[in-house]
């Protein structure tokens, strides 16, 4: 199975990504949600990492615990975020990380870009924060899981929804 | 039966509803499992084995430890004076949050609807489910017309299902509620999650088969085990109409369950 570290030094290490490969995630990821896409978007705030080559996750954790150093930590709907998601994978965003199928427009957005759209498993929170190694809260730690972490991971399952030649596992389920 | 242990006893089942699914739902998604092919029994593969990591330790199932919803049955005479539900519940959630490992993703103390009833006997039944909002954004309500035929029905609830496409992570169980106002259809719905049949048979059979032949797969990348379970729930109808509510309850229908002699 193909390994893919995290942030990328380019976009070209992603092309070849066909939707429906399953692959895994090494590195660093950063989580985001609904909130923090509607902060850093309204321009109220500004995007607390470096969006180029690198990977959002779309997640919300649990409290750290038992040795897990993010919780229980699966993936969250990524449709709610595609409102957002063009104008992220035009400043250089390498990958989002979420469940289930995408817009059009991100759909488009991540073919242009050459970027990619990894499926998470959904609800496999515990398996997920089997396979973190470090977390740290680098902003909005007021708004409790909806807060930035940076991620260590290592070995995450994920699945290319969409590829970097825009082909769509969730087109081909009339989605 | 005093109020500090009852709050005790249900923070320590609203914790343990978050880490270990119910047996029949396991047995269910294995025997999926063992007939599903490719990505979808990679991922039920993946289902199982994160099931396994959170039983074993003290990780929730799902990062979403939900909204919780309550149903109290209280024996008429069970010996319960001096105990304030409501409180007991709010007490009971605050807990679970603070020493359970829960996502704080409302205000903890605060139960999405609590349902208290009496029944015969001197017990104190309390089922709980802690609902992820992945699944619960995919809850439907709609009046059919009085006369809506059971294939107007499965129409309806297949358009939901559709509607659903993978966001709220499949295999599915689905709950159905009919008849009586909007609001108890859809509280029918919510209480027939906590009854679902994973080996139903007749209209139940017939809905679940034609659910399965969307193509939407369990883990939401095709295959054949769109859902593995459904309940539907019924109570008589006005004669203009028919409430039809459909929850498209993700795999992870956590349940909490226990049960107090207070004699």
């Amino acid at each position: 199975m193909k390994r893919i570290e995290l942030p990328v030094k380019s976009l070209d290490e992603l092309k070849g990504l066909r939707a429906g490969e399953e692959v895994l995630l090494n590195g660093v990821i950063y989580t985001a949600r609904d909130k923090v896409h509607q902060l850093a978007e309204s321009g109220k705030e500004a995007w607390p990492f470096e969006l180029k080559n690198n990977a959002v996750y779309y997640c919300g954790p649990t409290p750290s615990a038992d040795g897990f150093p993010m919780g229980s930590c699966g993936p969250t709907t990524s449709s709610r975020m595609d409102e957002w998601a063009a104008k992220l994978y035009s400043q250089g965003l390498a990958a989002t990380i979420g469940k289930g199928p995408r817009s059009e427009a991100a759909r488009s957005a991540i073919s242009n870009a050459g970027a990619v759209y990894f499926a998470a498993f959904g609800g496999c929170g515990a398996l997920y924060g089997s396979r973190v190694k470090k977390a740290r809260v680098i902003a909005f730690e007021n708004l409790g899981p909806q807060a930035v972490y940076r991620v260590e991971i290592e070995d995450f399952p994920v699945v290319v929804g969409i590829g970097p030649a825009g082909d769509n596992i969730f087109t081909d389920l009339n989605f | 039966m005093n109020e500090e242990t009852f709050v005790r006893k249900l923070s320590e089942e609203i914790i343990n509803s978050t880490r270990i699914i119910p047996g029949t739902l396991k047995e269910a998604l294995e025997k999926a499992g063992g007939r599903a092919e490719g990505l979808e029994k990679e991922a039920l593969k993946k289902i199982l084995e994160n099931c396994k990591i959170a039983a074993s330790s003290r990780i929730p199932v799902c990062q979403d430890t939900g909204v919780f919803e309550i149903w109290l049955n209280i024996g008429k005479d069970a010996c319960v004076k001096g105990i304030d539900f409501n409180r007991a519940v709010s007490s009971a959630l605050k807990d679970a949050h603070e020493n359970g490992g829960l996502r704080k993703s409302m205000d903890p103390e605060i139960a999405g609807a609590v349902h208290i009833s009496f029944r015969p006997g001197s017990s104190i039944e309390a089922v709980i489910t802690p609902r992820g909002f992945g699944s619960e954004n995919y809850t439907f309500l709609r009046s059919l017309p009085p006369g809506a035929s059971d294939k107007d029905i499965k129409q309806a609830v297949l358009e939901d299902v559709q509607k659903a496409a993978a966001r709220p992570c499949p295999p599915y169980v689905i709950g159905i509620g009919l008849g009586g106002t909007a609001s108890s259809a859809v509280e029918l719905s919510a209480k027939a999650l906590t009854e679902i049949n994973f080996s139903p048979s007749g209209f139940e059979k017939e809905i679940l088969d034609d659910i399965n032949l969307t193509g939407t797969g369990g883990g939401g990348l095709g295959g054949k085990f769109t859902a593995i379970g459904i309940k539907i729930k019924r109570m008589p109808a006005h004669i203009a109409g028919l409430p039809l509510c459909v929850h498209v309850g993700c795999w992870c229908n956590r349940i909490g369950r226990f049960k107090i002699e207070t004699d």
